[in-house]
């Protein structure tokens, strides 16, 4: 039951936030990981029961009926939360075992509570409960990045989106005048508003994903340490816009705006991805460009197959995180060198660790072949072939400049050699996994495999290393100054223009100037009326004849 | 049952005269101000205890007195839940301020005197159920406002205040008047809640709304009346002043929610498009503006008019299925705007000689950073209070009247929650200047035990608003 496994894990996340000794932290989250890997071997046993049950309690009231807090487990649900469980294991068996974090037990109980949060997104069947774990899986993530300065951005952008699904839900809340998911069907027969609630709504998932134009918060997080962006961009707000658009789906896509959106926003996306990856001289860059290359991608399969979830998307998400495993081992080969210019000037990446990620690399291209195989079909094959064609050159534009350029450096980290190795364990095991599911017979698998091989070795686009030298291009690769221009400053901008306007000039010194001035003038007036005899008859009769009149209009008649 | 309604009208006179006879310059005054708060917050959840948690928010308890029997004056007191509970914010909030005060301003027993004649007043308001003691508490309430801003807010001139005085002053006079038509033509000395019920003739009706709407609306800080409200909010130095200051208009929305019928008749009917369009002029406008200013504190007013107009537009909504999501929201809403004064405050008393700018600031003070970072997240709305959950009801009810409207009022949310992020983020980012800040102080542990029970009495409230109700 989904119930008794989110239990556990939040209760073995309390348990990780304990003060405790360096040496004890590391001791315990060893245990820890083989706690929550029991845990996700008894969830396993669940997926295969595929009876479905229900954990529900009624959690408060609302005008609109009670706010239900619900744990529906069933088969769907289940393979849903597959591939966070997943992840997030490797992620904390890593942190046992690699040099990750300082406190590794507090990051594995921010990891624990943020699967635990996306699980009760996944069964909700309430509004409430859906917003509220939304709202704490963005939280999570702000305290998982820890860096402030690169957070800001990020924050900003999943906040404006949260506020958006929040809109979207109380609109239909509204309609509905019910807080339980499945009304939403009902909501899609009124159809008022729908279009407004499928732009709305699409819009915030964009943004939390950080797909093209909307991708500022994900990029501001390349001053984040890599293990740590690689668990945001996989566990977190992306995960929660996976699940969201997975809830909406049903609804938005009965709006024309839907695909038309979403497909134009995919494949700028993937364009956009392409460049950034090889324009970005910054290994976090190259990451984040690359995520944005797959989550592009992601989204237009999903939207392929009709927005059904099944076990190939959970192995492309396998894939893609060994794929930015790979990046974060050249890395720590490279002596934690985050810069690709200096990477290419010396070649650090050698021997059978540093070896580790082309392998990674080879395996995981054959894998999302097949993949992508299994889901090709007649209407997505230009999509899928360009996206082939385009992440292959990135990544085999990578590999080459990682292994055969420049000089061989003699000062090789080799000290850790094996702990990366262990790193690579965990996802090794899941590829030995995946490659005995694999159609090895395939010659899209091994004509992809192949290509990427020979790529690496040739290289089409050498030239494209000189591009790091250019600093006005690697400083566009930031695209932080979108969010402070297009954003914070014209709203900035408007709000000074209006308080001067509005506040200051028609307030204070039309109204309030015109009103004392005619106060004063006014008193003039009466004094200048009061200082000769005739003044004083005069405004004595023009009083009187006042209060007759009002007596005349109003007097007595009610 | 009806004494306690007394016994909690008549405590802060009771407490105002000991104040009186406590010595200057020592801590009696402070030390009895807190003893009548606490003792007022027992006997609210006496009554709470005696009322339940019904959320029907029907009067529960009512009691009539004899007043001046020349006239056959009576007065007439009653509560139910949903008084009770924005009650209950209203004294946290001022025990939050009172907190906050500083060392010297403890001492002064001028200002305990002032402040326990305020709450002797907003309680006569909230338990008030005729329109004669209605309108004598609405009024009386001004005087100690005017003192509080007056006397203990600034460092600078109190033109502002004078004007707001006035401006509020005028408001007390439509109030009157409205009141004057309603017992000179109507039954004379009515309750309330039959306000509604009277048929009035629709030129005095529209007289009598249009008057009690803008003597209410006057101080809820809707456009062009904002401008008072900020300028007495902004640049005040005690925060027990500006907690005050932002009850005023929670009296001004409390009285629309006692006036404001159900069933709106054809006279009021005319004022409600009016309401609704300056209402979400106002919150864009002020939102705007709130982004631009670099002030924390004038963030928090852009926010509180922000959350004060949404309030405003759901109490004319018509329904009364949303009362008790209202008050659960003011609850908070009171309880997250003292503190985060409070907080404000006190770090510019920390960082005296940096021209105001804290930027940073936060980064060397980790206890604080956390607090305020706490009450941050939730006066944007996060899932840590009752506050999220009530005001999705409320906007789910604004959307299902009018999409237009929904849409304006989370925008404007949206902007004054990024606003306070925004500024949030600037006080934790280190510059990477000189570090100006090496010598400042952190939360002592008894501020930080103090702040920790706020926060726990306000993630409790997530669970069920009304947890303290046994």
């Amino acid at each position: 039951m989904i119930a008794y496994t989110a239990l556990l894990l939040f209760i073995i996340g309390i348990f990780c936030l304990m003060r405790v000794g360096v040496k004890t932290d590391k001791i315990l989250s060893v245990g820890v990981f083989f706690s929550v890997s029991a845990v996700f071997l008894d969830f396993l046993s669940g997926l295969q029961r595929q009876s479905a049950q229900v954990f529900s309690f009624v959690w408060n009231s609302a005008p609109s009926g009670d706010i239900k807090f619900d744990i529906v487990s069933n088969y769907y649900n289940y393979e849903l939360i597959l591939p966070f469980f997943l992840l997030t294991l490797i992620t904390i068996g890593n942190n046992a075992f690699v040099r990750y974090e300082e406190r590794k037990n507090v990051y594995n109980a921010l990891l624990l509570f943020n699967v635990t949060a996306l699980m009760m997104m996944v069964t909700s069947n309430n509004f409430v409960q859906l917003l509220s774990m939304l709202f704490i899986v963005d939280i999570l993530a702000a305290f998982v990045g820890k860096k402030i300065r690169a957070l800001k951005e990020y924050s900003i952008a999943n906040m404006v989106a949260d506020m958006m699904i929040f809109m979207v839900l109380a609109v239909i809340n509204g309609r509905v005048d019910s807080l339980d998911m499945r009304e939403i069907l009902n909501y899609k027969s009124t159809g008022r508003y729908l279009n407004f609630i499928t732009v709305i709504g699409l819009t915030a998932v964009l943004i939390k994903f950080g797909i093209f134009i909307f991708q500022f918060g994900i990029i501001s997080l390349r001053r984040l340490r890599l293990h740590r962006l690689q668990s945001i961009m996989f566990l977190f707000s992306p995960a929660a816009a996976l699940v969201l658009l997975l809830k909406f789906s049903a609804l938005w896509s009965a709006s024309p705006y839907f695909n038309i959106y979403l497909n134009a926003a995919c494949i700028f996306t993937l364009l956009w991805g392409m460049l950034g990856l090889v324009i970005s001289s910054s290994l976090r860059g190259k990451m984040i460009y690359m995520q944005m290359m797959f989550w592009g991608v992601f989204i237009e399969l999903l939207r392929f197959s009709g927005f059904v979830w099944n076990s190939s998307f959970t192995a492309l998400m396998m894939c893609f995180y060994l794929f930015s495993s790979s990046i974060y081992l050249i890395y720590v080969c490279a002596n934690r060198e985050d810069s690709f210019f200096q990477i290419t000037k010396s070649r650090f990446c050698s021997g059978l660790c540093a070896f580790l990620p082309l392998l990674i690399q080879t395996v995981t291209v054959a894998i999302t072949a097949d993949l992508l195989e299994k889901i090709y079909n007649n209407s997505n094959r230009y999509y899928i072939w360009s996206f082939a064609v385009l992440f292959v050159l990135g990544l085999s534009n990578m590999a080459h400049q990682t292994y055969f350029n420049g000089e061989q450096n003699t000062k090789q980290h080799r000290t850790e050699s094996h702990k990366y190795f262990v790193y690579a364990l965990l996802p090794l095991v899941m590829m030995i996994y995946m490659i005995c599911n694999i159609n090895i017979q395939s010659a899209v698998v091994w004509g992809f495999t192949a290509s990427f091989l020979a790529l690496t070795y040739v290289n089409p686009l050498t030239e494209t290393s000189r591009l790091y030298e250019v600093k006005y291009l690697q400083k566009m690769a930031s695209e932080s100054v979108a969010y402070g221009t297009a954003f914070n400053n014209i709203l900035q901008y408007v709000g000074r223009l209006l308080w001067l306007l509005i506040d200051w000039k028609l307030l204070e010194k039309f109204i309030i100037g015109t009103t004392i001035v005619m106060l004063q003038r006014l008193i003039r007036i009466f004094r200048s009326i009061h200082s000769v005899f005739v003044g004083r008859i005069l405004f004595a009769v023009i009083a009187i004849a006042g209060i007759l009149l009002f007596a005349e209009f109003t007097g007595g008649k009610n | 049952m009806p004494d306690l309604l007394m016994i909690m009208f008549l405590l802060p006179l009771i407490g105002c005269l000991f104040a009186m006879l406590a010595p200057k310059n020592t801590g009696n005054a402070f030390n009895v101000a807190i003893f009548t708060m606490s003792a007022e917050l027992l006997m609210i959840l006496l009554l709470f205890s005696k009322i339940g948690d019904d959320e029907t928010a029907t009067r529960h308890i009512m009691q009539t007195y004899d007043w001046i029997n020349v006239l056959n004056l009576k007065i007439s007191f009653g509560i139910n839940s949903f008084s009770l509970i924005i009650l209950l914010g209203v004294y946290l909030a001022l025990i939050i301020g009172l907190a906050g005060l500083a060392e010297q301003m403890r001492k002064n027993k001028s200002l305990m005197l002032v402040m326990l004649y305020f709450v002797w007043t907003m309680t006569g308001f909230f338990i008030a159920d005729d329109i004669v003691s209605f309108y004598i508490f609405y009024a009386a309430m001004l005087l100690p406002m005017f003192m509080l801003s007056g006397l203990f807010g600034y460092d600078r001139n109190t033109l502002p205040v004078s004007r707001f005085f006035m401006y509020n002053f005028c408001g007390v006079f439509c109030l009157l008047a409205a009141m004057a038509f309603l017992y000179r033509f109507y039954h004379g000395n009515i309750l309330l809640e039959n306000i509604a019920f009277i048929d009035m003739n629709k030129r005095i009706g529209i007289a009598v709304w249009l008057m009690s709407c803008f003597a209410f609306i006057s101080r809820i800080p809707v456009w062009p009346f904002h401008y008072w409200f900020s300028s007495v909010n902004y640049g005040v130095k005690n925060p027990l002043v500006y907690i005050v200051g932002n009850m005023l208009p929670l009296t001004g929305l409390y009285a629309m929610i006692r006036f404001w019928p159900l069933c709106v008749p054809e006279s009021v009917e005319l004022l409600v498009p009016f309401i609704e369009i300056l209402s979400i002029l106002t919150m864009i406008f002020i939102a705007l503006i709130g982004f631009a200013n670099k002030e924390f504190l004038y963030k928090l007013f852009s926010y509180n008019t922000v959350y004060y107009m949404l309030f405003l537009l759901a109490v004319i909504l018509p329904t009364d299925t949303l009362k008790m999501n209202i008050a659960y929201s003011l609850f908070i809403f009171m309880i997250v705007g003292a503190s985060l004064v409070v907080l404000d405050i006190k770090m510019e008393e920390k960082n005296v000689g940096n021209n105001g700018n804290y930027h940073g600031m936060l980064a060397y003070m980790p206890k604080f950073a956390k607090v305020l970072s706490f009450f941050v997240l939730i006066a944007i709305g996060l899932p840590i209070s009752s506050f999220f959950w009530s005001n999705f009801v409320l906007i789910s009810a604004l959307f299902a009247q009018n999409v237009v409207i929904g849409t304006f009022v989370v925008l404007a949310i949206c902007l004054v929650a990024t606003s306070l992020i925004n500024e949030l983020y600037d006080m934790h980012i280190q510059s990477s200047s000189v570090n100006q800040y090496s010598g400042v102080t952190d939360l002592s542990n008894t501020e930080v035990m103090f702040w920790m029970s706020v926060i726990s009495l306000l993630l409790l409230s997530f669970f069920d608003p009304m947890w303290f109700v046994f």
